[in-house]
């Protein structure tokens, strides 16, 4: 289904801290039981700074959605499900 | 420090040489050295500039003009001092900070394209941003800097303002995380060697560092901005409040914003280290009776309190002695803050002398203030650079006691008399001071000097000579009376003279028999 998969979604995070692991895992589950063709790529800005710059992302674990317009994103370890589905644009598309 | 900037400072210490010696504190092997700034006055008050490699919080209020200092303060380090800069704005947009930054004399763009300023953009995203748990700032921030460091060669940085970040990404966690966040952050800059200002909000703001009581001991300077509603325009002032390892000049200094940035007016110190007066050399009037009454002039680097009511003569005085300089090749500085320059001119130009073919030539220099928002601060360094503009030798202020009617009180005007005196002293340049006393009109019999010794005598411990001139009302006329009070360290005539104003000017005539 490579059509399906070209949606992205960039996870920012910095290392591999306990709320790193926790945002990845959290991120991870809601592309895999909420999101229908939703890539997600995992970024450490430790490693790739010039791309959180690019982002403007000051502060992780950090969801981004560039692409589709609008751009939409959540910031935290992203435990809230709902919320973080509501932030990126999603929930409100599903209702 | 590289080549090029030693270079720079050496030209810089040539061209203001002088006072610059005493503004800089001093440095002392394997401590903390200081990066000079290039923002006008700043440095002075700074005692050489902000702690290098070390972070300084800036504190102020809305309107303060913080983001103009961190911007200057990156603007100057890329033009004058070959430092590129970052400036992190977590507040306002780069694109609305540019647009106000093009109303300076500046050419930010320029700095731009060529890389030496590079804006960090922390602003809010229009979209929103939703915070789910906990989030941090720290770590992804400073490695987006290390990376610009890496990248543009950048030795200064600027955060505007980091409360506000504390406000978006921990609100709501206790004071100690707070704390260990701001100190890591501290030490995070200090690694990258990066000389840094950061604003915050002051105390009762919500994005204000201050809160958390951490900011005056965190980071290694604290200087803090206000404003202050004056009766014409807005007041300005700094403080600095600590600079870890480093001297500063204490105290609340003025400042003013113009098209090219900051203008900070810090005191001057009075130094007391003054060569030695020496006697020999003297500055006349050209007024060959007063000239010998004081034994040969006034010495060289002295200040003469010239005191009287008006109309006694207080500024043809003056006139005399900005001729006499002008006609011995001096440069003059005159101080006119009771007539206009225009009114001077004339008077001079009624005794035949031209003092606006001098003024052309840039012999003659006048320094004006509105006497309804007396900055004195600002009217010190007016003069100081009216001086330095002409290398002048005389200065002629006309007059103090104009001052003190303005807004300066009677302790302002003392603390700024102090302060000129300590500059001209320290110079060699002998000035005069004219002040009004409203008692000495129609001294009575036997009471010549009587009420004179009043207002004008608090000065008196700043200046070393005194000339008072009276009125005295005899046999139906108004005689005209001058006598010298004090001449330190130099004889001088006792006697009171009397003394005429005609259109050649002031003649003095025999001593008065009462």
């Amino acid at each position: 289904m490579p059509e399906k998969t070209q949606n992205i979604l960039k996870l920012y995070v910095v290392g591999q801290t306990l709320i790193s692991m926790k945002a990845i895992q959290n991120a991870q589950g809601i592309c895999q039981n909420e999101l229908d063709g939703w890539q997600l790529d995992i970024i450490d800005v430790l490693e790739k700074p010039n791309l959180a710059l690019q982002d403007k992302v000051m502060a992780t674990p950090a969801l981004v959605k560039a692409e589709p317009p609008p751009a939409r994103r959540v910031v935290g370890d992203l435990s809230n499900r709902e919320l973080v589905l509501l932030g990126l644009g999603f929930l409100a598309d599903s209702r | 420090m590289s080549k090029k900037s030693m270079q720079l400072d050496v030209a810089n210490d040539k061209k203001q040489s002088g006072l610059r010696k005493f503004w800089r504190s001093k440095e002392r092997e394997g401590g903390v050295t200081k990066s000079e700034t290039g923002i006008a006055g700043f440095d002075q008050m700074l005692e050489g500039g902000l702690p290098r490699g070390r972070a300084t919080l800036i504190s102020a209020g809305p309107g303060c003009g913080k983001t103009v200092l961190l911007n200057e303060f990156l603007y100057r380090g890329a033009t004058e001092h070959d430092e590129p800069g970052i400036f992190v704005t977590f507040e306002e947009r780069p694109e609305d900070i540019l647009l106000n930054l093009r109303n300076f004399n500046w050419d930010i763009d320029t700095l731009i394209t060529r890389g030496d300023l590079t804006f960090l953009d922390g602003s809010p995203p229009e979209t929103g941003e939703i915070c789910c748990g906990s989030a941090e700032w720290l770590e992804p921030i400073l490695a987006q800097i290390e990376h610009l460091v890496d990248s543009t060669g950048a030795k200064r940085l600027a955060i505007d303002n980091l409360g506000t970040v504390f406000l978006r990404y921990q609100a709501g966690q206790t004071e100690v995380s707070m704390r260990n966040q701001l100190v890591r952050f501290a030490n995070g800059i200090r690694r990258l060697g990066l000389t840094t200002m950061i604003s915050t909000e002051r105390t009762d703001s919500q994005a204000s560092l201050s809160r958390y009581g951490v900011s005056e001991f965190v980071t290694d300077g604290l200087i803090e901005l206000s404003i202050h509603a004056g009766s014409v325009s807005e007041i300005r002032t700094m403080r600095v409040r600590k600079l870890r390892g480093c001297g500063f000049r204490s105290g609340e200094v003025g400042f003013e914003i113009d098209a090219d940035g900051l203008k900070v007016f810090p005191k001057i110190l009075v130094d007391s280290s003054f060569g030695e007066t020496d006697f020999e050399q003297r500055e006349t009037f050209g007024i060959a009776a007063l000239d010998k009454a004081l034994s040969g002039g006034i010495p060289r680097g002295h200040i003469m309190l010239v005191t009287g009511n008006t109309g006694t003569g207080k500024s043809t005085l003056g006139l005399h002695y900005c001729k006499e300089g002008l006609d011995q090749g001096q440069g003059v500085v005159w101080v006119a803050l009771e007539e206009p320059v225009g009114q001077v001119l004339k008077t001079a130009q009624a005794h035949q002398w031209d003092l606006s073919s001098s003024v052309e030539s840039g012999q003659l220099m006048f320094v004006t203030a509105s006497l309804l928002e007396v900055n004195s601060d600002k009217l010190l360094y007016d003069v100081i650079d009216a001086v330095e503009a002409i290398d002048a030798k005389r200065i002629v202020v006309d007059s103090v006691s104009s001052l003190e009617s303005a807004t300066m009180s009677q302790e302002n005007v003392r603390e700024f008399m102090m302060q000129l005196a300590g500059y001209a002293k320290t110079l060699k340049i002998t000035m005069i001071l004219n002040y009004l006393t409203g008692e000495s009109f129609v001294a009575d019999k036997g009471q010549l000097l009587g009420a004179t010794t009043t207002n004008a005598m608090r000065l008196s411990s700043i200046v070393d000579g005194i000339i008072l001139l009276r009125y005295v009302e005899r046999d139906q006329t108004v005689h005209k009376l001058l006598n010298i009070l004090k001449l330190r360290g130099s004889p001088h005539e006792k006697g009171i003279m009397r003394f005429e104003i005609n259109e050649y000017g002031f003649v003095l005539g025999h001593q008065f028999r009462d």
